[in-house]
Protein backbone atom coordinates (compact mmCIF):
# COMPACT_ATOMS: atom_id res chain seq x y z
CA UNK A 1 0.00 0.00 0.00
CA UNK A 2 1.85 2.75 -1.28
CA UNK A 3 2.63 6.02 1.34
CA UNK A 4 0.59 9.00 0.76
CA UNK A 5 3.09 11.41 2.26
CA UNK A 6 5.97 10.31 -0.25
CA UNK A 7 3.64 10.87 -3.42
CA UNK A 8 5.45 14.09 -5.15
CA UNK A 9 3.70 15.94 -8.46
CA UNK A 10 5.22 14.23 -10.97
CA UNK A 11 4.99 13.24 -14.82
CA UNK A 12 6.82 10.20 -14.51
CA UNK A 13 4.04 7.28 -15.37
CA UNK A 14 5.82 4.74 -12.74
CA UNK A 15 4.90 6.79 -10.39
CA UNK A 16 1.44 7.12 -11.97
CA UNK A 17 0.69 3.78 -11.66
CA UNK A 18 2.33 3.18 -7.63
CA UNK A 19 -0.62 5.73 -6.79
CA UNK A 20 -3.22 5.20 -9.01
CA UNK A 21 -5.42 4.35 -5.86
CA UNK A 22 -4.76 7.86 -4.78
CA UNK A 23 -7.39 8.45 -7.97
CA UNK A 24 -10.47 6.53 -6.69
CA UNK A 25 -9.88 8.15 -3.13
CA UNK A 26 -9.47 11.96 -4.88
CA UNK A 27 -13.05 10.73 -7.24
CA UNK A 28 -14.76 9.73 -3.34
CA UNK A 29 -13.28 12.92 -1.81
CA UNK A 30 -11.52 11.31 0.61
CA UNK A 31 -7.87 12.45 0.09
CA UNK A 32 -6.58 14.69 2.82
CA UNK A 33 -5.90 18.18 1.74
CA UNK A 34 -2.26 17.59 1.32
CA UNK A 35 -2.62 14.87 -0.60
CA UNK A 36 -5.29 16.09 -2.73
CA UNK A 37 -3.33 19.06 -3.32
CA UNK A 38 -0.02 17.53 -4.68
CA UNK A 39 -2.57 15.00 -6.50
CA UNK A 40 -3.66 18.08 -8.28
CA UNK A 41 -0.83 19.53 -9.30
CA UNK A 42 0.27 16.19 -10.94
CA UNK A 43 -2.99 15.81 -12.35
CA UNK A 44 -2.21 19.18 -14.40
CA UNK A 45 0.19 17.74 -15.68
CA UNK A 46 -0.05 14.27 -16.70
CA UNK A 47 -2.10 13.13 -19.25
CA UNK A 48 -2.42 9.42 -18.74
CA UNK A 49 -3.58 10.52 -14.77
CA UNK A 50 -6.01 13.04 -16.38
CA UNK A 51 -7.63 10.00 -18.85
CA UNK A 52 -7.86 8.04 -15.99
CA UNK A 53 -9.55 10.05 -13.61
CA UNK A 54 -12.10 10.96 -16.26
CA UNK A 55 -12.96 7.65 -16.71
CA UNK A 56 -13.18 6.46 -13.05
CA UNK A 57 -15.65 9.45 -12.56
CA UNK A 58 -17.59 8.29 -15.83
CA UNK A 59 -17.40 4.72 -14.17
CA UNK A 60 -19.08 6.41 -10.63
CA UNK A 61 -21.67 8.13 -12.16
CA UNK A 62 -22.40 5.40 -14.54
CA UNK A 63 -23.25 2.97 -11.32
CA UNK A 64 -25.02 5.63 -9.52
CA UNK A 65 -27.23 6.37 -12.50
CA UNK A 66 -27.84 2.96 -13.69
CA UNK A 67 -28.56 1.23 -9.77
CA UNK A 68 -30.08 3.92 -8.39
CA UNK A 69 -30.61 3.54 -4.43
CA UNK A 70 -33.98 2.55 -3.62
CA UNK A 71 -36.38 3.84 -0.38
CA UNK A 72 -38.19 0.69 1.67
CA UNK A 73 -41.45 0.50 -0.06
CA UNK A 74 -43.87 1.54 2.58
CA UNK A 75 -45.91 -1.98 3.09
CA UNK A 76 -42.50 -3.51 3.67
CA UNK A 77 -41.68 -0.99 6.59
CA UNK A 78 -45.24 -1.35 7.67
CA UNK A 79 -44.71 -4.81 8.45
CA UNK A 80 -41.67 -4.75 10.12
CA UNK A 81 -42.71 -2.17 12.32
CA UNK A 82 -45.59 -4.21 13.33
CA UNK A 83 -44.22 -7.58 13.74
CA UNK A 84 -41.51 -5.32 16.12
CA UNK A 85 -44.13 -3.92 18.03
CA UNK A 86 -46.01 -7.23 18.28
CA UNK A 87 -42.40 -8.96 19.83
CA UNK A 88 -42.86 -6.20 22.21
CA UNK A 89 -45.84 -6.57 23.09
CA UNK A 90 -47.57 -2.77 22.06
CA UNK A 91 -49.96 -3.64 19.64
CA UNK A 92 -53.48 -3.36 20.05
CA UNK A 93 -54.39 -5.77 18.11
CA UNK A 94 -58.31 -4.93 18.84
CA UNK A 95 -57.97 -1.28 18.39
CA UNK A 96 -56.52 -0.86 14.80
CA UNK A 97 -54.78 2.62 14.20
CA UNK A 98 -54.79 4.15 11.01
CA UNK A 99 -50.88 3.31 10.82
CA UNK A 100 -51.71 1.12 8.08
CA UNK A 101 -52.72 3.62 6.23
CA UNK A 102 -49.48 5.71 5.64
CA UNK A 103 -47.33 2.24 5.83
CA UNK A 104 -49.39 0.05 4.04
CA UNK A 105 -50.28 2.64 0.70
CA UNK A 106 -50.99 -0.82 -1.48
CA UNK A 107 -53.84 -1.60 1.34
CA UNK A 108 -55.04 1.60 1.37
CA UNK A 109 -54.83 1.68 -1.90
CA UNK A 110 -56.93 -1.56 -1.94
CA UNK A 111 -59.21 0.00 0.37
CA UNK A 112 -59.77 2.99 -1.77
CA UNK A 113 -59.91 1.13 -4.93
CA UNK A 114 -62.74 -1.30 -3.23
CA UNK A 115 -64.93 1.48 -2.08
CA UNK A 116 -64.46 3.27 -5.05
CA UNK A 117 -66.10 -0.04 -6.75
CA UNK A 118 -68.79 -0.28 -4.14
CA UNK A 119 -69.20 3.47 -5.05
CA UNK A 120 -69.57 2.44 -8.61
CA UNK A 121 -71.55 -0.56 -8.47
CA UNK A 122 -73.78 1.06 -6.35
CA UNK A 123 -74.71 3.47 -8.88
CA UNK A 124 -74.39 2.03 -12.01
CA UNK A 125 -74.19 -1.76 -11.72
CA UNK A 126 -76.72 -2.95 -8.50
CA UNK A 127 -78.14 -5.45 -10.93
CA UNK A 128 -74.97 -7.30 -12.42
CA UNK A 129 -72.91 -9.74 -11.14
CA UNK A 130 -69.64 -8.90 -9.86
CA UNK A 131 -66.99 -8.28 -12.69
CA UNK A 132 -63.47 -8.66 -12.27
CA UNK A 133 -61.25 -5.01 -10.46
CA UNK A 134 -59.52 -4.91 -13.38
CA UNK A 135 -62.59 -4.79 -16.14
CA UNK A 136 -64.71 -2.23 -13.95
CA UNK A 137 -61.85 -0.07 -13.75
CA UNK A 138 -61.10 -0.49 -17.19
CA UNK A 139 -64.65 0.21 -18.43
CA UNK A 140 -65.49 3.16 -15.96
CA UNK A 141 -67.03 6.13 -17.77
CA UNK A 142 -65.43 9.40 -17.45
CA UNK A 143 -68.39 10.88 -16.74
CA UNK A 144 -71.05 10.52 -13.65
CA UNK A 145 -74.33 10.70 -14.17
CA UNK A 146 -75.80 12.94 -11.91
CA UNK A 147 -79.86 11.16 -12.22
CA UNK A 148 -78.46 7.46 -10.86
CA UNK A 149 -77.98 8.97 -7.82
CA UNK A 150 -81.15 8.35 -5.86
CA UNK A 151 -82.39 11.03 -3.33
CA UNK A 152 -82.91 7.66 -0.58
CA UNK A 153 -79.27 7.65 -1.00
CA UNK A 154 -78.23 10.94 0.59
CA UNK A 155 -78.00 10.61 4.35
CA UNK A 156 -78.77 14.02 6.25
CA UNK A 157 -76.47 15.11 8.84
CA UNK A 158 -77.51 15.94 12.44
CA UNK A 159 -75.76 18.36 14.91
CA UNK A 160 -74.18 16.21 17.49
CA UNK A 161 -71.61 14.16 16.16
CA UNK A 162 -72.65 10.92 15.62
CA UNK A 163 -71.22 8.01 15.96
CA UNK A 164 -68.94 6.29 13.23
CA UNK A 165 -68.47 2.96 12.44
CA UNK A 166 -65.35 1.66 14.07
CA UNK A 167 -63.10 -0.48 11.70
CA UNK A 168 -62.64 -3.50 13.94
CA UNK A 169 -60.33 -6.72 13.12
CA UNK A 170 -58.23 -8.90 14.61
CA UNK A 171 -55.18 -7.47 12.91
CA UNK A 172 -54.36 -3.86 11.03
CA UNK A 173 -53.28 -6.75 7.85
CA UNK A 174 -56.98 -7.58 7.32
CA UNK A 175 -58.22 -4.16 6.90
CA UNK A 176 -57.93 -4.70 2.85
CA UNK A 177 -59.59 -8.02 3.60
CA UNK A 178 -62.49 -6.50 5.61
CA UNK A 179 -62.88 -3.69 2.64
CA UNK A 180 -63.43 -6.15 0.12
CA UNK A 181 -65.51 -7.94 2.74
CA UNK A 182 -68.04 -4.80 2.87
CA UNK A 183 -67.81 -4.59 -0.96
CA UNK A 184 -69.09 -8.10 -1.31
CA UNK A 185 -72.60 -6.81 1.23
CA UNK A 186 -72.48 -3.88 -0.59
CA UNK A 187 -72.76 -6.42 -3.59
CA UNK A 188 -75.35 -8.66 -2.04
CA UNK A 189 -77.31 -5.54 -1.15
CA UNK A 190 -76.95 -6.63 2.56
CA UNK A 191 -75.05 -3.64 3.27
CA UNK A 192 -75.05 0.40 1.94
CA UNK A 193 -72.42 3.34 1.55
CA UNK A 194 -72.33 5.69 4.32
CA UNK A 195 -73.42 8.70 1.74
CA UNK A 196 -73.26 8.83 -1.64
CA UNK A 197 -73.47 12.08 -3.33
CA UNK A 198 -72.05 14.57 -6.09
CA UNK A 199 -73.00 17.80 -4.33
CA UNK A 200 -69.58 18.81 -2.37
CA UNK A 201 -71.59 21.08 -0.24
CA UNK A 202 -73.74 18.30 1.12
CA UNK A 203 -71.16 15.77 1.75
CA UNK A 204 -69.00 18.41 3.84
CA UNK A 205 -71.68 18.85 5.23
CA UNK A 206 -71.98 15.04 6.28
CA UNK A 207 -68.36 14.58 6.98
CA UNK A 208 -67.74 17.77 8.87
CA UNK A 209 -70.26 17.19 11.62
CA UNK A 210 -68.56 13.33 12.49
CA UNK A 211 -65.28 14.76 12.79
CA UNK A 212 -63.65 17.24 15.33
CA UNK A 213 -61.32 18.83 12.40
CA UNK A 214 -61.81 21.17 9.54
CA UNK A 215 -63.22 19.23 6.23
CA UNK A 216 -62.39 20.49 2.68
CA UNK A 217 -64.04 19.49 -0.71
CA UNK A 218 -63.00 21.39 -3.32
CA UNK A 219 -63.38 21.45 -6.71
CA UNK A 220 -61.28 19.56 -8.94
CA UNK A 221 -61.00 19.82 -12.73
CA UNK A 222 -61.14 15.99 -13.76
CA UNK A 223 -62.53 14.31 -10.37
CA UNK A 224 -66.13 13.37 -10.15
CA UNK A 225 -67.15 13.58 -6.77
CA UNK A 226 -68.54 9.96 -5.88
CA UNK A 227 -69.30 9.91 -2.22
CA UNK A 228 -68.11 9.94 1.34
CA UNK A 229 -67.63 7.86 4.78
CA UNK A 230 -66.04 8.51 8.36
CA UNK A 231 -64.21 5.80 10.12
CA UNK A 232 -62.56 5.41 13.54
CA UNK A 233 -59.64 3.98 13.94
CA UNK A 234 -58.32 3.84 18.10
CA UNK A 235 -58.95 7.55 18.77
CA UNK A 236 -59.23 9.18 15.41
CA UNK A 237 -61.62 9.74 13.06
CA UNK A 238 -60.97 9.60 8.93
CA UNK A 239 -63.00 11.36 6.33
CA UNK A 240 -62.59 9.78 3.30
CA UNK A 241 -63.64 11.07 0.13
CA UNK A 242 -63.75 8.97 -3.00
CA UNK A 243 -63.66 10.57 -6.58
CA UNK A 244 -63.21 8.83 -9.71
CA UNK A 245 -60.18 10.71 -12.05
CA UNK A 246 -60.82 9.69 -15.75
CA UNK A 247 -62.03 6.14 -14.94
CA UNK A 248 -59.19 6.04 -12.38
CA UNK A 249 -59.48 5.95 -8.51
CA UNK A 250 -58.16 8.49 -6.15
CA UNK A 251 -59.39 8.70 -2.27
CA UNK A 252 -58.35 11.35 -0.43
CA UNK A 253 -58.12 10.90 3.35
CA UNK A 254 -58.35 13.74 6.04
CA UNK A 255 -57.79 13.70 9.60
CA UNK A 256 -56.76 15.81 12.41
CA UNK A 257 -53.44 17.50 12.41
CA UNK A 258 -52.83 16.38 15.92
CA UNK A 259 -52.82 12.94 14.44
CA UNK A 260 -49.01 13.03 13.48
CA UNK A 261 -47.47 14.03 16.84
CA UNK A 262 -48.32 10.71 18.11
CA UNK A 263 -46.48 8.27 17.10
CA UNK A 264 -49.10 5.68 18.39
CA UNK A 265 -51.39 6.30 15.83
CA UNK A 266 -49.03 7.86 12.59
CA UNK A 267 -45.67 6.59 12.78
CA UNK A 268 -44.07 9.03 10.29
CA UNK A 269 -39.96 9.56 10.30
CA UNK A 270 -39.10 12.74 11.72
CA UNK A 271 -37.79 13.91 8.18
CA UNK A 272 -41.44 13.56 6.70
CA UNK A 273 -42.83 14.96 9.72
CA UNK A 274 -40.71 18.28 9.17
CA UNK A 275 -41.38 18.61 5.86
CA UNK A 276 -45.84 18.54 6.74
CA UNK A 277 -45.28 21.51 9.23
CA UNK A 278 -42.99 23.11 7.60
CA UNK A 279 -46.19 23.58 5.18
CA UNK A 280 -44.41 21.67 2.03
CA UNK A 281 -46.24 17.96 0.54
CA UNK A 282 -44.49 15.31 0.45
CA UNK A 283 -45.09 12.87 -2.34
CA UNK A 284 -44.18 9.29 -2.43
CA UNK A 285 -43.85 6.97 -5.82
CA UNK A 286 -41.80 4.21 -4.51
CA UNK A 287 -44.75 1.80 -4.97
CA UNK A 288 -45.43 2.46 -9.13
CA UNK A 289 -48.71 1.34 -8.71
CA UNK A 290 -50.18 3.56 -5.89
CA UNK A 291 -49.05 7.61 -5.70
CA UNK A 292 -49.61 8.95 -2.35
CA UNK A 293 -49.60 12.26 -1.70
CA UNK A 294 -49.57 14.08 1.87
CA UNK A 295 -49.61 17.58 3.10
CA UNK A 296 -51.28 20.36 5.83
CA UNK A 297 -53.51 22.52 5.57
CA UNK A 298 -55.44 24.85 7.80
CA UNK A 299 -55.19 22.31 10.96
CA UNK A 300 -56.11 18.62 8.96
CA UNK A 301 -53.64 16.63 7.84
CA UNK A 302 -54.63 15.54 3.96
CA UNK A 303 -53.35 12.51 1.82
CA UNK A 304 -54.38 11.72 -1.56
CA UNK A 305 -53.93 8.10 -2.62
CA UNK A 306 -54.38 7.09 -6.68
CA UNK A 307 -53.74 4.44 -9.17
CA UNK A 308 -53.94 7.46 -11.49
CA UNK A 309 -50.93 9.16 -13.06
CA UNK A 310 -49.44 10.93 -10.51
CA UNK A 311 -48.90 14.26 -11.99
CA UNK A 312 -51.95 14.38 -12.93
CA UNK A 313 -53.30 13.86 -9.37
CA UNK A 314 -51.09 16.61 -8.44
CA UNK A 315 -52.18 19.14 -11.17
CA UNK A 316 -55.65 18.27 -9.95
CA UNK A 317 -54.94 18.75 -6.64
CA UNK A 318 -53.00 22.12 -7.32
CA UNK A 319 -56.71 23.33 -8.39
CA UNK A 320 -58.37 22.30 -4.89
CA UNK A 321 -55.42 23.03 -2.41
CA UNK A 322 -53.68 26.14 -1.45
CA UNK A 323 -50.38 24.12 -0.09
CA UNK A 324 -50.40 22.27 -2.86
CA UNK A 325 -50.40 24.65 -5.38
CA UNK A 326 -48.05 27.40 -4.28
CA UNK A 327 -45.13 24.66 -3.72
CA UNK B 1 -34.46 -1.60 29.84
CA UNK B 2 -38.51 -2.92 29.24
CA UNK B 3 -39.50 -3.76 26.22
CA UNK B 4 -41.55 -0.79 25.44
CA UNK B 5 -38.72 1.31 26.10
CA UNK B 6 -36.55 -1.17 24.13
CA UNK B 7 -39.10 -0.90 21.05
CA UNK B 8 -39.70 2.99 20.92
CA UNK B 9 -35.81 3.32 21.48
CA UNK B 10 -35.28 0.80 18.53
CA UNK B 11 -37.72 2.71 16.19
CA UNK B 12 -36.04 5.90 16.73
CA UNK B 13 -32.50 5.18 16.03
CA UNK B 14 -32.82 1.38 13.98
CA UNK B 15 -35.85 2.13 11.48
CA UNK B 16 -34.60 5.50 10.01
CA UNK B 17 -31.76 3.45 8.61
CA UNK B 18 -33.72 1.14 6.82
CA UNK B 19 -33.63 2.56 3.07
CA UNK B 20 -30.09 2.08 3.30
CA UNK B 21 -30.11 -1.30 3.99
CA UNK B 22 -33.42 -2.29 2.09
CA UNK B 23 -31.33 -0.58 -1.20
CA UNK B 24 -28.53 -3.13 -0.21
CA UNK B 25 -30.78 -5.82 0.07
CA UNK B 26 -31.95 -5.46 -3.17
CA UNK B 27 -28.84 -5.13 -4.78
CA UNK B 28 -27.06 -7.91 -3.44
CA UNK B 29 -30.52 -10.75 -3.98
CA UNK B 30 -31.68 -8.87 -7.15
CA UNK B 31 -35.15 -9.72 -6.27
CA UNK B 32 -37.52 -7.83 -4.16
CA UNK B 33 -39.03 -10.70 -2.05
CA UNK B 34 -35.79 -11.53 -1.17
CA UNK B 35 -34.56 -8.09 -0.65
CA UNK B 36 -37.80 -7.42 1.88
CA UNK B 37 -37.44 -11.17 3.67
CA UNK B 38 -33.97 -10.53 4.18
CA UNK B 39 -34.46 -6.57 5.66
CA UNK B 40 -37.64 -8.16 7.67
CA UNK B 41 -34.94 -11.26 9.46
CA UNK B 42 -32.33 -8.14 10.23
CA UNK B 43 -34.99 -5.84 12.22
CA UNK B 44 -35.89 -8.96 13.67
CA UNK B 45 -32.89 -9.81 14.70
CA UNK B 46 -31.49 -6.50 14.98
CA UNK B 47 -34.32 -6.07 17.74
CA UNK B 48 -33.79 -9.18 19.55
CA UNK B 49 -30.11 -7.97 19.94
CA UNK B 50 -30.71 -4.70 20.91
CA UNK B 51 -29.32 -4.93 24.63
CA UNK B 52 -25.75 -6.59 22.11
CA UNK B 53 -25.61 -3.08 20.76
CA UNK B 54 -22.91 -0.80 21.88
CA UNK B 55 -24.09 2.79 22.03
CA UNK B 56 -21.54 5.22 20.22
CA UNK B 57 -20.92 2.91 17.61
CA UNK B 58 -21.86 2.67 14.04
CA UNK B 59 -25.45 1.50 14.33
CA UNK B 60 -25.76 1.47 10.59
CA UNK B 61 -22.65 -0.58 10.50
CA UNK B 62 -23.84 -3.16 12.88
CA UNK B 63 -26.91 -3.37 10.82
CA UNK B 64 -24.88 -3.90 7.95
CA UNK B 65 -23.00 -6.86 9.93
CA UNK B 66 -26.42 -8.51 10.69
CA UNK B 67 -27.96 -8.46 7.19
CA UNK B 68 -24.72 -9.98 5.90
CA UNK B 69 -24.53 -12.65 7.76
CA UNK B 70 -28.19 -13.00 7.58
CA UNK B 71 -27.66 -12.79 3.26
CA UNK B 72 -24.82 -15.36 3.76
CA UNK B 73 -27.04 -17.99 5.94
CA UNK B 74 -30.02 -18.04 4.18
CA UNK B 75 -29.40 -16.64 0.76
CA UNK B 76 -26.09 -17.21 -0.77
CA UNK B 77 -26.33 -21.08 0.31
CA UNK B 78 -29.27 -21.57 -1.72
CA UNK B 79 -28.13 -19.43 -5.20
CA UNK B 80 -26.13 -21.36 -7.36
CA UNK B 81 -22.50 -20.07 -6.76
CA UNK B 82 -20.64 -18.59 -10.10
CA UNK B 83 -17.52 -19.42 -11.22
CA UNK B 84 -14.90 -18.75 -7.79
CA UNK B 85 -12.24 -15.77 -8.52
CA UNK B 86 -9.41 -15.38 -6.25
CA UNK B 87 -8.85 -12.01 -4.54
CA UNK B 88 -5.00 -12.47 -6.35
CA UNK B 89 -6.62 -13.69 -9.81
CA UNK B 90 -8.66 -10.48 -9.86
CA UNK B 91 -5.33 -8.31 -8.72
CA UNK B 92 -3.42 -9.89 -11.76
CA UNK B 93 -6.33 -9.28 -13.74
CA UNK B 94 -6.61 -5.45 -12.89
CA UNK B 95 -3.04 -5.34 -13.49
CA UNK B 96 -3.41 -6.31 -16.81
CA UNK B 97 -6.22 -4.18 -17.72
CA UNK B 98 -4.37 -1.11 -16.20
CA UNK B 99 -2.46 0.15 -19.39
CA UNK B 100 -5.19 -0.98 -21.70
CA UNK B 101 -7.61 1.49 -19.67
CA UNK B 102 -5.57 4.37 -20.13
CA UNK B 103 -4.68 4.24 -23.34
CA UNK B 104 -8.41 3.79 -24.51
CA UNK B 105 -8.91 7.70 -25.41
CA UNK B 106 -12.22 8.71 -24.49
CA UNK B 107 -13.09 6.29 -22.30
CA UNK B 108 -15.61 8.18 -20.47
CA UNK B 109 -17.08 9.73 -23.18
CA UNK B 110 -17.51 6.23 -24.84
CA UNK B 111 -18.47 4.86 -21.65
CA UNK B 112 -21.31 7.84 -20.37
CA UNK B 113 -22.84 8.20 -24.00
CA UNK B 114 -23.45 5.22 -25.17
CA UNK B 115 -24.02 2.32 -22.24
CA UNK B 116 -27.56 1.08 -21.13
CA UNK B 117 -28.24 1.04 -17.47
CA UNK B 118 -28.81 -2.67 -17.58
CA UNK B 119 -25.63 -3.43 -19.07
CA UNK B 120 -23.99 -1.20 -16.42
CA UNK B 121 -26.47 -3.21 -13.67
CA UNK B 122 -24.97 -6.59 -14.94
CA UNK B 123 -21.41 -5.65 -14.96
CA UNK B 124 -21.61 -4.59 -11.38
CA UNK B 125 -23.48 -7.97 -10.78
CA UNK B 126 -21.02 -9.87 -12.18
CA UNK B 127 -18.34 -8.47 -9.38
CA UNK B 128 -17.20 -10.94 -7.03
CA UNK B 129 -18.61 -10.25 -3.84
CA UNK B 130 -15.59 -8.43 -2.18
CA UNK B 131 -15.57 -6.00 -4.96
CA UNK B 132 -19.60 -5.43 -5.60
CA UNK B 133 -19.66 -4.50 -1.70
CA UNK B 134 -18.13 -1.95 -1.36
CA UNK B 135 -19.04 -0.15 -4.60
CA UNK B 136 -22.85 -0.86 -3.54
CA UNK B 137 -21.67 0.87 -0.53
CA UNK B 138 -19.60 3.65 -1.79
CA UNK B 139 -21.21 4.65 -5.43
CA UNK B 140 -24.71 3.61 -5.01
CA UNK B 141 -25.31 4.31 -1.82
CA UNK B 142 -22.82 6.92 -0.92
CA UNK B 143 -21.14 5.90 2.42
CA UNK B 144 -17.84 6.83 3.39
CA UNK B 145 -14.85 4.97 3.56
CA UNK B 146 -14.82 4.78 7.14
CA UNK B 147 -18.18 3.55 7.62
CA UNK B 148 -17.66 1.31 4.85
CA UNK B 149 -14.36 -0.24 6.67
CA UNK B 150 -16.10 -1.01 9.41
CA UNK B 151 -18.96 -2.62 8.18
CA UNK B 152 -16.30 -4.71 5.94
CA UNK B 153 -14.49 -5.09 9.23
CA UNK B 154 -11.38 -4.18 7.09
CA UNK B 155 -8.54 -1.06 7.21
CA UNK B 156 -9.54 2.11 4.89
CA UNK B 157 -6.67 1.14 2.84
CA UNK B 158 -8.19 -2.32 2.23
CA UNK B 159 -11.51 -0.26 1.30
CA UNK B 160 -9.79 2.02 -0.99
CA UNK B 161 -8.16 -0.33 -2.94
CA UNK B 162 -10.42 -2.31 -3.53
CA UNK B 163 -12.89 0.30 -5.08
CA UNK B 164 -10.18 1.11 -7.13
CA UNK B 165 -9.74 -2.30 -8.45
CA UNK B 166 -13.66 -2.96 -8.71
CA UNK B 167 -13.87 0.20 -10.58
CA UNK B 168 -10.57 -1.36 -12.90
CA UNK B 169 -13.19 -4.56 -13.68
CA UNK B 170 -15.95 -2.46 -14.36
CA UNK B 171 -14.62 -0.43 -16.76
CA UNK B 172 -12.92 -2.88 -18.55
CA UNK B 173 -16.20 -5.02 -18.33
CA UNK B 174 -18.12 -2.11 -19.81
CA UNK B 175 -15.59 -1.24 -22.72
CA UNK B 176 -15.92 -4.71 -23.78
CA UNK B 177 -19.93 -4.33 -23.96
CA UNK B 178 -19.06 -0.79 -25.51
CA UNK B 179 -16.98 -3.06 -27.91
CA UNK B 180 -19.14 -5.51 -29.10
CA UNK B 181 -22.20 -3.06 -29.52
CA UNK B 182 -19.44 -1.10 -31.67
CA UNK B 183 -19.62 2.24 -29.60
CA UNK B 184 -15.40 1.63 -29.27
CA UNK B 185 -13.43 1.16 -31.97
CA UNK B 186 -11.21 -2.27 -31.23
CA UNK B 187 -7.74 -1.27 -30.74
Amino acid sequence: MPNATTFTASSDFSSCNQYSELITAFVDGELHTEEETTFRSHLHICSRCQSSYEAEIATKNLIHTAVPPLKTPWRVRADIIEKIRIEAGVEKQQNPSPVFLWWKPSLAFGGALALFLISFLFFFNQEKEPPKEISILQNVPTKVEEKKIASSDITSSTASIPAVEPLVGTSQANVLEESMTDFDLYLQGKKKPKKTSRESNELQQFLSSRVNFPVKLPQMKDCELLGGDVQEYGSERIAKVMYSHRGQAMTLYQTSLAAIDEGDIFFLPESIRTILKEGSWYVDKSDPKCCVTMWVESGTLFYAVSNANSQEIMQELSTGFQTVSKK
Amino acid sequence: MDLKQKQKEFEREAVPQMDVLYSYAYHITNDHDDAQDLLQETFLKAFRFWDKFEKGTNLKAWLFRIMKNSYINRYRKEKKEGVSVSYDEVEDFVETIRDEAYHSENLAESLSKNLLDDEVARALESLPDEFRTVILLCDIEGLPYEEIAEFIQCPIGTVRSRIHRGRKILQQKLQTYAKKKGYIANA
